[in-house]
């Protein structure tokens, strides 16, 4: 009985566990996934194109893990080695990947390097040519300036010959005007002339004219025709001829005489071509005797007539 | 008597089966896989990988932590096993830290030259 016990089943049992062994060890079990994973993620890194340098030797470290796990499967159907080297493949791969990964980002920093340092130069270029331009502007101002500050002297300068000029010009013309008024009182010396303030007077003595009338002397003419030319180029010197007489006779009559005397001047003023609205003339007879009536001479003094001319910037006035 | 050959016989394939299964032959102890393993862990540490990948960085500890006891206990395909992840994943841990830390210099630079030519922009237009 005990012998019947072992034979049979155990054989059953022994054959079977024995073909089962050659069942595993026969291919015919699916690759596990874990590798055929690995297998995809490998083919999926080749495809990097940053795939260079020590990333590509990492790629291959990964190849030959994968390989090797590949191998073990087919001749050892080795589950657990299998599943081990697919998990190293994985890793591998990923390293792989993170390797072309840090090349990318270390090309990046040395290009983004270089242009840093571009920006910064360019920045400094701009900055100097920025500060050489403000001091051109600068330089520009200042001469700008200077420029205004030799206009503004010149025309100072302008300014100062210009009143020099005014200055001289007056100073010529007052010149002028003295020594005309001295070649006057030259032209009439003979006729006792006086500057006073009613203007330049020319007393025309007695003797100048016919005893007791009005008729100018030849002598008295000679000395007129100065007094015309003076007063011809002195156009706007207006003329008043007074007439005087000692107090000898009556007043009336003496009245009388001193303006005939006075109007015989200034006709011959007029004959002679100057006009008659410069001319006034009048008679004062006895009044304003210059000398003392009770002499011969004092009387002779008193019977004149006077010319008084105006100053230049004196309109036509008569009368004291 | 025949009982006993007959065990005798059965075990011979059995074991042979049984170390075909479990894939066993002699197997030396993975002293060098071991020490790359360390060294890998020590050089992902020095590239702050601790910093940008703690998590495979501590993957890669545990593993070899694990891989030393397997060899305590002489399971050497275990302990190979594990020191070659444990390598794999410090290696990975170092890679990424190194990848990160160069996208985020690159990125800086960037702004960097951003802010530059912005500054210079104000500057000319004044």
């Amino acid at each position: 009985m005990k012998r019947a016990y072992f034979s049979t089943r155990n054989f059953v049992v022994t054959s079977a566990l024995i073909g089962l062994t050659g069942g595993v060890l026969a291919c015919s079990v699916p690759t596990p996934s874990a590798l055929i994973e690995a297998r995809d993620s490998y083919q999926q890194a080749e495809k990097n194109p940053n795939m260079a340098g020590n990333a590509a030797v990492a790629l291959r470290d990964a190849q030959l893990a994968l390989n090797r796990g590949e191998r073990e499967w087919e001749q050892n159907h080795d589950q657990e080695e299998a599943e081990h080297l697919a998990y190293v493949t994985k890793q591998r791969v990923e390293i792989a990947q993170r390797l072309a990964e840090r090349n990318l980002a270390e090309k990046d920093i040395e290009r983004l390097s270089a242009e840093r340092q571009k920006v910064i130069i360019e920045a400094r270029e701009r900055e100097v040519l920025q500060s050489r331009k403000e001091a051109e502007a600068r330089g520009l101002e200042a001469e700008r300036a200077q420029r205004q500050a030799l206009a503004a002297q010149s025309e100072a300068k302008k300014a100062q010959d210009e009143a020099e000029q005014t200055r001289k010009t007056t100073a010529v013309e007052a010149d002028a005007a003295r020594k005309r008024e001295e070649e006057l009182q030259k032209q009439l010396a003979d006729l006792q002339s006086k500057q006073t303030d009613r203007g330049l007077v020319l007393t025309l003595g007695d003797v100048l004219f016919e005893f007791n009338k009005a008729d100018l002397r030849a002598g008295a003419l000679r000395n007129l025709y100065p007094l015309v030319s003076f007063l011809k180029e002195n156009a706007s010197r207006a003329v008043t001829i007074e007439g005087y007489t000692d107090n000898v006779g009556a007043e009336s009559y003496n009245l009388d005489l001193s303006q005939r005397r006075a109007e015989a001047v200034r006709r011959f003023l007029l004959e002679n071509g100057l006009t008659q609205d410069r001319i006034t003339a009048r008679g004062l007879g006895e009044a304003y005797p210059v000398a003392s009536n009770s002499t011969e001479s004092g009387r002779q003094m008193n019977r004149r007539v006077e010319i008084v001319i105006a100053n230049e910037t004196q309109a036509g006035q008569s009368g004291k | 008597m025949t009982r006993l050959n007959f065990r005798k016989y059965l075990m011979v394939p059995l074991t042979a089966a049984f170390i075909g299964v479990s894939g066993c032959s002699s197997v030396q102890p993975p002293t060098g896989t071991v020490s790359q393993a360390q060294l890998a862990i020590r050089q992902a540490d020095q590239s702050k990988a601790s910093q940008y990948a703690p998590v495979e960085l501590s993957k890669a500890r545990e593993k070899f932590n694990d891989a030393e006891k397997a060899m305590r206990n002489e399971d050497y395909v275990k302990a190979r096993r594990l020191s070659e992840q444990a390598l794999v994943d410090a290696r990975l841990a170092e890679v990424k830290a190194e990848s990160e830390i160069a996208r985020q210099n690159a990125a800086e630079l960037q702004k960097t030259i951003q802010s530059l030519r912005a500054e210079a922009e104000r500057g000319s237009s004044r």
